[in-house]
């Protein structure tokens, strides 16, 4: 899983590259993550617009890099389809993130 | 086999249990523009996901084996029974309720709340030394299909 990266403003865009983040690819997603907020600004906003395919292990996989983040960034979602919507709806975890409908929205 | 099979034959295939392995047969199985519609195929691919990660993760303990999976498509479903030869379930049963879907910000914990979600007439039974699960999930057929 790559991420195509735009900084803007006060805020760092995240674009998640791969359509899926399943258990096969839960650790290496929550590494490059991690390594690309290492840069990132305060705010930083995952657009899953590419993503069609959420599991639990990659739910628990963003969950894990939220709390990695600490009190220093915060970590927002941005464009859910509609599988990947359901998964966070389904454990209730659309209640803890902040969810933009588009990453536009978030800037 | 790839996609659904359109009759209400019974389709069996076996697979190791990695993740990597897990994620191949899903990809198989479901493709985009199938039988199913969009939200029949991502439930019944997630479900199935979840199942298939479990035994890789707690039945074979990550130390890997083979899982047998037969589907059946009917009227209105599909029936899925997943058979692997690892661990039984503790208790020999399926997980209590209680840790399902806790809303808390635990890393695992959330499969099987996905799974009951979901699923309807899940069962699960230790036959000698296999694990059998079996489980339905309702599905509507693709307008493109019909």
């Amino acid at each position: 899983m790559d991420f195509a990266c735009e900084h803007r403003g006060a805020v760092t865009v995240l674009r998640a590259c791969g359509s899926r983040i399943d258990a096969a690819g839960a650790i290496q997603f929550k590494d490059r993550m991690r390594a690309a907020c290492s840069g990132a600004a305060q705010r930083v906003v995952l657009d899953l617009s590419a993503v069609e395919f959420l599991d639990s292990s990659g739910l628990g996989a963003i969950v894990a890099v939220r709390r990695l983040l600490g009190e220093a960034q915060v970590l927002e979602l941005a464009a859910l389809t509609p599988p990947v919507a359901r998964v966070f709806r389904l454990t209730r975890m659309d209640t803890v993130f902040v969810i933009h409908a588009r990453a536009a929205d978030a800037v | 086999m790839r996609g659904l099979p359109m009759r209400c034959d019974r389709n069996r295939l076996f697979l190791n249990a990695d993740f990597a392995s897990v994620r191949d047969t899903l990809i198989r199985l479901f493709p985009p523009a199938d039988v199913l519609d969009d939200d029949s195929r991502a439930v019944a691919e997630l479900v199935l996901a979840e199942v298939l990660n479990n035994v890789v993760e707690h039945a074979y303990g990550g130390a890997g084996g083979r899982i047998d999976l037969s589907l059946r498509l009917g009227a209105g479903w599909i029936a899925f029974r997943v058979a692997d030869a690892g661990m039984p379930y503790p208790a020999n049963a399926l997980p209590d309720a209680r840790d399902e879907l806790s809303g808390s910000l635990a890393e695992g914990g959330f499969g099987w709340g996905l799974i009951r979600a979901l699923a309807t007439g899940i069962a699960y039974r230790r036959a000698g030394r296999l694990n059998v699960l079996v489980f339905r999930i309702p599905v509507n057929i693709s307008p493109l299909a019909a």
